[in-house]
């Protein structure tokens, strides 16, 4: 071995047969950056025994926490968001539509393994879970980030080779941006979408370190979004605590996209600071989501040709 | 001595998939690459590996005794050699001429350079 740089890293996920179970990458994800890592919680032994050190250590429990940053690539972004909180429906032939609408449920219905190679060194992550799931804008494309549980670091030895997407990320001249939807607004440059369903790893007493599952907890889900202040309907609504359907879709043709929707959007932050002399008036909002009428919270439609089953 | 690429990939769908060094293939299709291209994959697969070597290009210890050592890039294998989920890379065999005198393959793969 020898130094190694970020850049001959690489990352392959494989949803899991059995939960838990280390499954060879079958997707290779190009990423940003990430950040999953062995946590072991280990217990330092204190009693009072005429020494101030720490006299030893119990082996703790462990878990897998972190998260990817990737570009926003609908084939790839697919995956993470099929081992979420969310229950999928795959449509078409060929050209897919993958639509996830979120679930109530306790314990995750789907985990994958996440592989990371760092200078040559395999790392498999099993039992991965996402907790929490965000997409936004940054140097002018869309990014996700995907915060990540899991069980363990299987520590396995395949011999990689990857095989890369093609599919092309998300920037300008991509979007389009609906609220109230259907009503397009061209007055948006960033925002943030974001969904936590509070994930953790639970540990119990058996025969064995490491946790016993996974669950969620009481999900949040918002959008922060920055809008040039143009005049007050949209202030007034805010003051009315009125709901409103929102809509963004990015889209690279009719058979590649990323869609989301937020049913029934409350804005509970309206801020409409004059900052500066030479600074436009642009309004911070921020999105929470209620349900709708009909129930619905918030919905991820992709388009691609990526052949899962949800 | 070409090789084929059959690219039959469960989950890619009608897409396009990337092979570093090796090249851009549809998902359904086979290619044939030709020796230069597969040599290219070899580099670009290839790794550094640091150590004191033995004759046989073998790491026997991270350093000597000041703590020096060296720096030896090896080439990656050839795609045929390499496991690559839903692709298929075969080497071509060409029948040896009759006129043409049969010479030994170029040892491939493994090639130091310091």
């Amino acid at each position: 071995m020898t130094y190694g740089m970020g850049a001959g890293g690489l990352v392959g996920v494989a949803f899991e047969t059995v939960s838990g179970t280390y499954t060879a990458p079958t997707k290779f994800i190009p990423i940003l950056n990430e950040s999953l890592e062995l946590k072991i919680q280990n217990i330092y032994r204190t009693p009072i025994r005429q020494s101030a050190a720490r006299i030893g250590v119990v082996p703790g429990d462990f878990s897998v926490e972190g998260s990817i940053t990737l570009e926003a690539l609908e084939d790839c972004a697919l995956y993470f968001t099929d081992c979420s909180r969310a229950s999928g429906i795959k449509t078409g032939a060929t050209n897919f539509v993958y639509t996830f609408t979120p679930t109530s449920v306790a314990v995750p219905p789907k985990t994958m393994s996440i592989t990371v190679v760092r200078n040559g060194v395999i790392f498999g992550y099993t039992g991965c879970v996402v907790g929490k799931s965000t997409f936004t804008v940054n140097n002018n494309i869309m990014e996700n980030t995907f915060d990540i549980f899991g069980l363990t670091d299987a520590s396995p030895s395949p011999a990689l080779t990857p095989v890369w997407p093609t599919s092309v990320p998300y920037g300008p001249g991509s979007w389009s941006v609906q609220i109230p939807n259907p009503t397009a607004v061209f007055d948006m440059d960033t925002f943030s979408f974001e969904i936590d369903d509070a994930g953790q790893e639970n540990f119990r007493l058996k025969n064995q370190r490491g946790a016993q599952f996974a669950s969620f907890g009481e999900r949040t889900c918002q959008m922060t979004a920055s809008r040039d202040f143009l005049d007050a309907t949209d202030y007034t609504a805010f003051k009315a605590v009125t709901g409103q359907k929102a809509t963004i879709i990015a889209s690279n043709g009719a058979n590649n996209s990323i869609q989301f929707d937020l049913f029934n959007a409350i804005k509970d932050v309206y801020q409409v600071p004059l900052s500066g002399v030479g600074d436009l008036i642009r309004a911070s909002i921020t999105y929470q989501t209620v349900l709708d009428g009909a129930g619905a919270e918030y919905d991820i439609i992709y388009k691609t040709q990526e052949v899962i089953t949800p | 001595m070409p090789y084929i690429v059959k690219v039959d990939h469960p989950s890619a769908g009608d897409q396009d998939v990337y092979i570093h060094g090796l090249g851009t293939f549809r998902n359904g299709t086979e290619t044939t690459v030709d020796d230069d291209q597969v040599m290219r994959f070899c580099i670009m697969t290839g790794t550094q590996v640091q150590g004191i070597f033995n004759d046989e290009g073998e790491v026997v210890a991270p350093h000597d005794e000041d703590g020096r050592s060296e720096v030896r890039f090896i080439h990656g294998r050839e795609p045929h050699e390499l496991d690559i989920h839903g692709v298929t890379v075969t080497k071509k065999e060409e029948k040896p001429s009759a006129k043409t005198p049969t010479t030994p393959a170029p040892k491939t793969g493994e090639e130091g350079t310091k």
